[in-house]
């Protein structure tokens, strides 16, 4: 069939814009995006790693203050006597997860681009 | 046009044969949640269950992890800790079949381990203050503390089963199942998922994890840790029921005037074992995989093969201190490193059994 | 009293066309499809065909049609499936509309049918995604598929458009015919 001029500009201009998608949206899936915090065991907040923000999660022995910036996550302090979920520093890979098991607050990260069914380690 | 009818022929019998095709109309449920118990995170993954029933055994599971713990704990008060109890006196008393049938399997694979798993050393863990769930916070023992419980020398092979009487011939026995019980626990809670009818599911404790079934016919997929870095190092496909454990420095350990003390006792020297960084094992058993994880970072890599033979554990990974992989070819095989290219792997030849 | 409602001639090829879009689209339904969403839509031939000899308001009716009594035949009627189909098709006349006022008076040289075709299926495809990322899954998944989606739109009205040219040329070398109903 005849393409006329403004034929081949329209595909053009298709062609260009699904590469686009491609180029924007699939890097973007390769970091996680979400994080879900809990609290015994209970899910109790689902948010934007892309929103920077500081929350205080109160859970059995008091409050954890959890950082959130740039699509990583945090815990800054605990009251826990180890702090150990402090020392696991940032997270920032889908799966990942830091824990403060004394006051039963845990985080995990959702997303990335390979998901796993579960993580051993 | 001639062939017209020929062409529409095709084109209907194809049609009748793709329209006979059942498009998959709902997506795989997968039902998970988590619960922390046994001084960890579990997480409970179900596979194409009615969510109630998934619910269940979620519930189920909390209930029995709830008392493993609570009856596992080697010093307060419960079924092991009375044990831990009585052995000093060096004469027979009964345990509950459960307790039995770890003493029993512990027996076993200490001999199989060459020693290198020893859940009789309790009282060196607790020195060490890992006996807890608590993060110790330093300062380690003095040499003279550990030379004195190392020379009483405290092994499985110091005890005694008859039926259900537990005997010890070494006073300085303390039962403490830390490498074994949550592989232990994590074979009980799978018979109980498959009892109750639940054919796909993964318990992963604390990232050690036994999986049956499958993702609505696709396997499992299963992403090891990293040591050392951030992410995720190799991945595997679950084929069957399989349990993947691993013992790692990185785990539980606590840093006092500069240097890092882990939680895993080369039960030899009475100090944490500094030859691996961590060691995978893939294997039918959980509670064997959960054991001989341990042994063979205790191990390290010049023994870790002899002791990975002797265990009857032909899937196998031992990471040493500088990043080093040593592999087993049965592992190596189906497992898929995230960047092979960087990473320095050795596999080896003396594992070759299936 | 008895209503009477006597179709005229415009009635009577809309119905047709619109009976035959209807048959297309029940029968694609039977199809497996890799990614539930991902219909070539063949039934968007005719709209075409319907459009490029009768006009756009001719298509709107056969499109409209197509999407209800389908729906009803197929039994997704007012479901979300539903809801997603009438959108799609809204999103596509629409992006028909717009086409056909850029060719009667912006373009000298025209848009052929094979770019309304590539048009229409990607502005149905993205209008669709766009529904089901507002009104049903928020997930960020969905945006992972959205390029695969565009690509298959892409395609598929590609084909789409093809067909109804060929068809056209084939009608048109018979009946030299063509009928404008406004």
């Amino acid at each position: 069939m005849k393409l006329t001029a403004p034929d081949k500009i329209v595909f053009s201009l298709s062609i260009l814009f699904i590469v686009s998608l491609y180029w924007g949206l699939w890097q973007a899936s390769d970091e996680a995006y979400e994080v879900e915090i809990f609290i015994s065991g209970e899910k109790n907040y689902r948010l934007d790693l892309h929103e920077n923000k500081r929350l205080a999660v109160k859970g059995k022995l008091g409050d954890s203050i959890i950082e959130i910036k740039d699509g990583q996550a945090r815990f800054i302090s605990s009251p826990c006597n180890t702090s150990f979920c402090v020392r696991n520093g940032w997270q920032s890979h889908g799966g990942d997860f830091a824990a403060c098991l004394p006051n039963a607050v845990s985080l995990h990260l959702v997303g990335g681009g390979k998901i796993y069914d579960a993580i051993n380690f | 046009m001639p062939h017209s009818r020929l062409v529409l022929s095709v084109f209907f019998l194809i049609f009748l044969t793709l329209s006979g095709c059942e498009a998959p109309k709902k997506p795989v449920t997968i039902f998970e949640e988590q619960m922390m118990v046994m001084g960890t995170i579990v997480n409970v993954t179900i596979a194409n269950e009615e969510q109630k029933k998934s619910e269940k055994a979620f519930h189920d599971l909390l209930t029995d992890f709830k008392y493993m713990q609570a009856a596992w704990n080697p010093w307060k008060k419960g079924s092991l800790a009375r044990i831990n109890q009585l052995l000093p006196m060096q004469s027979g008393f009964s345990v509950g079949p459960a307790l039995k049938d770890m003493v029993e399997r512990s027996v076993d694979l200490e001999q199989k381990s060459q020693g290198l798993f020893n859940p009789a050393i309790g009282k060196l863990v607790k020195l060490w203050q890992f006996h807890q769930d608590e993060m110790p916070a330093g300062p380690p023992p003095g040499d003279e503390q550990i030379r004195e419980i190392l020379s009483a020398n405290p092994k499985m092979s110091d005890l005694k089963l008859e039926g259900l009487t537990l005997l010890s011939n070494n006073p300085d026995v303390v039962l403490d199942f830390g490498g074994f019980a949550k592989g232990y626990a994590v074979n009980k809670a799978i018979d109980h998922l498959k009892a109750i009818g639940i054919e796909n599911a993964i318990v992963n404790a604390g990232g050690d994890l036994r999986a049956i079934g499958s993702k609505g016919g696709a396997p499992w997929v299963i992403g090891i840790r990293n040591p050392r870095a951030e992410g995720v190092i190799a991945s595997l496909k679950i084929n069957g029921d399989e349990s993947v454990f691993t013992s790692g420095d990185y785990e539980r350990f606590y840093d006092y005037q500069g240097k890092r003390f882990h939680h895993i006792l080369d039960p030899r020297t009475g100090y944490p074992a500094d030859l691996s960084s961590s060691a995978t094992v893939v294997h039918n058993d959980a509670a064997v995989a959960d054991a001989a994880a341990t042994a063979l970072f205790v191990a390290g890599p010049e023994k870790w093969e002899e002791i990975a033979k002797n265990m009857g554990v032909a899937q196998a990974m031992l990471i040493d201190k500088t990043g080093h992989i040593f592999i087993s070819p049965a592992l190596k095989r189906r497992i898929s490193f995230t960047d092979e290219k960087s990473l320095k792997i050795t596999v080896s030849d003396k594992l070759t059994f299936k | 009293m008895i209503l009477k409602i006597k179709p005229d001639k415009k009635d009577i090829v809309i119905a047709r066309f619109a009976a035959l879009a209807i048959g297309i689209h029940v029968l694609e339904s039977l199809l497996p499809s890799p990614v539930p969403g991902i219909k070539p839509g063949f039934a968007n031939i005719i709209t075409l065909l319907v459009y490029m000899v009768y006009g756009f308001s001719a298509a709107t009716w056969v499109s409209i049609l197509r999407v209800l009594v389908g729906s009803i035949i197929v039994g997704t009627f007012l479901s979300p499936t539903f809801v997603l189909s009438f959108s799609g098709a809204f999103a596509s006349l629409l992006m028909l509309y717009c086409c056909d006022q850029f060719n009667r008076h912006y373009l000298s040289e025209k848009l052929s049918v094979f770019s309304l075709a590539i048009l229409m299926s990607m502005a149905h495809m993205a209008t669709q995604f766009l529904m089901v990322y507002v009104f049903f899954i928020p997930h960020q998944a969905l945006l992972d598929i959205l390029p695969i989606m565009m690509t298959a739109a892409l395609i598929f009205g590609a084909f789409n458009g093809i067909v109804a040219y060929r068809v056209h040329a084939l009608v048109h070398a018979k009946v030299h015919i063509k009928q404008e109903i406004v």
